[in-house]
């Protein structure tokens, strides 16, 4: 008896401050690794990239394949996607690049995004997303179907942009599809759902949404090496170089991985997103000559020599103040690779994104049994990001 | 418990619009008719509850609301997508929604000629010149390679959905679709800030990984090897450099093993049938390339290149070789939801012939279909502007008349199309080239001739075709293509297949202003 009140006694002394672990970067708390998410009615996002590193390709966006590899390529890419009930992954979790976390100049672990919105009835706001400027349009967001077929309680999936777009900027005859600071006007036409649909639709048209461009991300440099796109063997010049022209970087797996950049003038964040890639298969092949440059057959597949940008095992997501400079230091990744076999990991990436974040308010959804909705808000994100590669660890 | 009662009764949500006496009522549309898909039109809903309308679809598309009142609304015709003639119109209001079924037809020939499509195949022939002509900074003219002594390509694919899928064939192949095209002898130019068609409104079906559509003619490689001659004739007809051409190989045989991996190239000695002769030992080639090849010297340097005419499945015993029938099959593809062509797939493959047509189900049961007659191909030697010079220039402040030889008669659709687009190649694209603008024209193939205005041709941007001190493509290029589609349909009961033969010729082509002077 007397061993149970002593040992109840020395309990009570039992110290219950928060312990200092930091597997997951910011620690266990989660309102500090991330702000919380609110539930959103959907999600509205454009994004310009730049595939500056070798090996790169479309499966950076999640909509394609690495095959043919697109390094030194740019473009610019949306996506829209809206349901109901509200969700709160839309909030949070991009469609291309998921923001950082919530405190400036920290870091956190987190398994690769899921982009899709979770569990939510999807829902069609008419023909297109329209992003513009007064008498033009910018960026058309199509709806994917165009049309649903008939029946249409067959289908359920609307969607909206997910095609690549040239950048363009102050062109003589085509409308930008990039303004770097640039607010455009964000709406759409509402719609009629066919009666059998099982999907909604807001019936009544958006005319006064708002998306904000953030400002281009300029002069990014790793460890002092400038981030550039990679010249394909031939340099500007027109001079055969018969290099590859290797663009490849350290990256913070040993030793601190710096980055600087030209600061922004409204010294906001600046996001930083380590991706350490699986391999993944490309396409068919029979032999080595079946694949394309910086891809290997491998068991009668076409597997990337560095890895699938498309098969993200985890990563690193930090969020920095856009002052110039921030460093990512090994112990961030320290709860990486207790999510890795490491026999998997075929390759890594460095995003560096200027993500601007705000939101719009809808009018109402019909549901499909003709009862009223209300989604608010929806999230609108625009993202300009630089993507690059790393060494393998 | 009560309580408990009470909630399951009650609704979640309220409803959108509580009163169903305010909806709207739709009493008709007139016209109830429209003869295309490029939209435009005005077309007028009657009915009663209309003011305040602030939706208008039709087809399930956005229209623009041109004028309401409470009886009526007028609204423009949006562009629509391939897909059933009869379209629902669909209003919303402050006050409710309502919806007609079938108010509208689309009445064309290829919409009734395409009722009950559930399985669409699109079999494609371009053939492009061997060089296109740039202008340099300095005024000088030269060629650079285009499609090199290939001269173009075949290939085919085809989409089997959830369900009816009319009019899709003609649009497969993307090039001059007949939902964008303007009425015959009509003309329309889509410039930079315009939007594009609607896509086609494809619905997803899983399929066996065995099954697959086979079109199949007797191989018979004397045709094969007259196409290759034709080949050889019209790349020194139009090659500028064709005087260096020292020496010609033909005709040559690249052999593949079934892992489609290169085995070795033989020269061929007779042909006819389904038998080859070669020049060596083919014994273990599963497939083989048909084609030629030249050498030119240039005393500092030689220059070699290979054209690919056709392509077979065979079997090889030392130097004879037993090729499978001519045609395509075109594979389910598990990863894209496409029925596709292989990778061996050239000029020749898809001859004037009759074809038989069959398809493999996902047990590996092979089902005939009867036949279809094949494409009839554009005159190549005969079609003006001629594209396969790789140097048209277009005056736009005169007419541009296009001539070709017209098809047979024949009970199917056909269709000719013009397409001339500008795009600016300093705008690097992700998928491909910018385009600027485009212009669309539609002919009667019967008569063989179609005049596109100079005030239509005038709206186009103006496209120099220059090269840069790199030898790459700078700033604004024209591109036209005349385009032969043929619907062939195939009675499967109770599913139909529509086959567009398609057949484009495609060049560049420079816009100007008043003759160029070349």
């Amino acid at each position: 008896m007397m061993f149970w009140i002593w040992m109840f006694i020395v309990s009570c002394t039992r110290p219950t401050d928060n312990y200092a672990v930091n597997l997951h970067g910011m620690g266990t708390d989660l309102g500090q690794i991330e702000v919380s998410p609110s539930p959103m009615g959907g999600r509205v996002e454009v994004a310009r990239y730049r595939l500056w590193g070798s090996n790169l390709g479309l499966g950076v966006t999640h909509l394609y394949g690495d095959s043919p590899r697109a390094d030194g390529t740019q473009f610019v890419v949306g996506s829209a996607s809206f349901g109901y009930p509200a969700s709160t992954a839309y909030d949070r979790v991009s469609a291309f690049l998921s923001p950082g976390p919530n405190a400036s100049d920290t870091c956190v672990v987190r398994p690769p995004s899921d982009t899709t919105a979770g569990p939510v009835e999807m829902v069609d706001v008419g023909d297109a997303v329209r992003l513009s400027t007064p008498g033009q349009t910018m960026m058309s967001l199509e709806r994917d179907p165009p049309v649903h077929p008939r029946p249409a309680g067959e289908s359920w999936y609307v969607g909206y942009g997910n095609q690549l777009s040239p950048v363009i900027q102050g062109h003589p005859d085509l409308p930008d599809t990039w303004t770097p600071g640039a607010d455009w006007r964000l709406s759409f036409p509402g719609t009629v759902a066919p009666s059998e649909a099982t999907f909604g639709t807001i019936p009544y048209p958006l005319t006064d949404g708002n998306m904000h461009l953030p400002q281009e991300l300029e002069g990014a440099a790793i460890n002092g090496a400038p981030v550039r796109a990679p010249n394909h063997g031939f340099n500007r010049a027109g001079e055969w170089t018969g290099e590859d022209d290797d663009v490849r970087y350290s990256g913070p797996f040993t030793e601190p991985m710096v980055l600087t950049w030209t600061p922004s003038p409204s010294q906001g964040e600046l996001t930083v997103v380590i991706q350490l890639l699986g391999e993944g298969v490309e396409s068919d092949c029979g032999c080595a000559a079946d694949c394309e440059a910086g891809f290997d057959c491998v068991d009668g597949g076409c597997v990337g020599t560095d890895g699938a940008s498309w098969n993200v095992l985890a990563e690193v997501a930090c969020t920095a103040t856009d002052d110039g400079e921030f460093s990512v230091e090994p112990e961030a990744l320290a709860g990486v690779w207790a999510q890795l076999d490491w026999t998997e990991l075929a390759g890594a990436t460095v995003s560096l994104a200027r993500i601007n974040e705000s939101t719009v308010f809808v009018p109402d959804v019909l549901t499909w049994n003709g009862k009223k909705v209300g989604i608010d808000p929806v999230r609108v994100r625009a993202s300009d990001i630089l993507v690059t590669r790393l060494e393998t660890p | 418990m009560i309580l408990w009662l009470l909630a399951c009764g009650a609704p979640s949500y309220p409803d959108y619009w509580p009163d169903k006496f305010e909806y709207p009522q739709i009493s008709g549309v007139s016209p109830s008719e429209i003869d295309g898909r490029i939209g435009g039109q005005i077309l007028t809903i009657e009915g009663r509850r209309l003011s305040n309308a602030t939706t208008v679809t039709l087809g399930g598309r956005n229209a623009e609301i041109v004028s309401v009142d409470n009886h009526a609304i007028q609204f423009r015709v949006p562009p629509l997508p391939a897909g059933p003639s009869d379209l629902a119109v669909g209003v919303i209001t402050g006050r409710g929604s309502a919806t007609q079924e079938n108010a509208v037809e689309v009445a064309t020939e290829v919409d009734a000629f395409s009722s009950g499509e559930t399985v669409s195949v699109s079999m494609l022939r371009l053939d492009c010149p061997v060089e296109a002509w740039g202008t340099y900074d300095d005024g000088e003219q030269y060629p650079m390679s285009w499609c090199a002594a290939d001269m173009g390509y075949s290939y085919a694919e085809g989409w089997m959905g959830a369900g009816p899928q009319p009019g899709f064939a003609g649009e497969i192949s993307g090039l001059a679709r007949p939902s964008e095209l303007p009425p015959v002898g009509e003309v329309r130019v889509i410039g930079p800030k315009e939007r594009n068609h609607p896509a086609l409104p494809l619905v997803f079906n899983a399929h066996g990984e065995q099954e697959a559509i086979r079109f199949q003619t007797p191989r018979d490689f004397a045709r094969d090897m007259d196409f290759l001659v034709e080949r050889q004739d019209l790349l020194e007809a139009t090659y500028y450099w064709a005087d260096s051409i020292t020496d010609w190989t033909l005709p040559y045989v690249t052999l593949y093993d079934d892992d489609e991996c290169w085995l070795g190239d033989l020269d061929v000695i007779a042909g006819g049938g389904n038998e080859l002769e070669v020049d060596g030992d083919a014994s273990g080639a599963t497939s083989l390339n048909m084609g030629f090849g030249i050498v030119e010297d240039y005393g500092d340097f030689v220059y070699e290149d290979w054209a690919t005419t056709s392509s077979a499945q065979i079997s090889a015993d030392g130097g004879l070789v037993i090729g499978e029938p001519s045609g395509v099959e075109i594979k389910y593809d598990m990863g894209s939801g496409w029925f596709l062509a292989g990778s061996l797939f050239a000029g020749s493959d898809i001859p004037e012939a009759e074809f038989e047509v069959s398809m493999v189900d996902a047990k590996g049961q092979r089902t005939e279909h009867g036949s279809i007659p094949g494409p009839n191909y554009l005159d190549l030697w005969a079609t003006w502007p001629d594209l396969t010079l790789g140097d048209v220039s277009i005056d736009v402040s005169e007419d541009l008349l296009v001539e070709w030889t017209p098809t047979p008669v024949a009970d199917t659709p056909t269709i000719v199309a013009v397409e001339i687009a500008v795009y600016d190649s300093d705008v690097a694209h992700p998928n491909g080239m910018t385009l600027v603008a485009r212009l669309l024209a539609q002919g009667d193939d019967s008569t063989g001739r179609l005049v596109i205005p100079a005030t239509e041709l005038a709206k186009l941007p103006m496209a120099p075709n220059r090269w840069d001190e790199w030898d790459e493509m700078s700033g604004y290029w024209g591109d036209m293509s005349i385009v032969r589609h043929e619907l062939r349909r195939v009675n499967m009961s109770p599913d139909v297949m529509v086959v567009d033969f398609v057949h484009v010729l495609n060049g560049p082509v420079r816009l100007s202003d008043g003759p160029t002077g070349d």
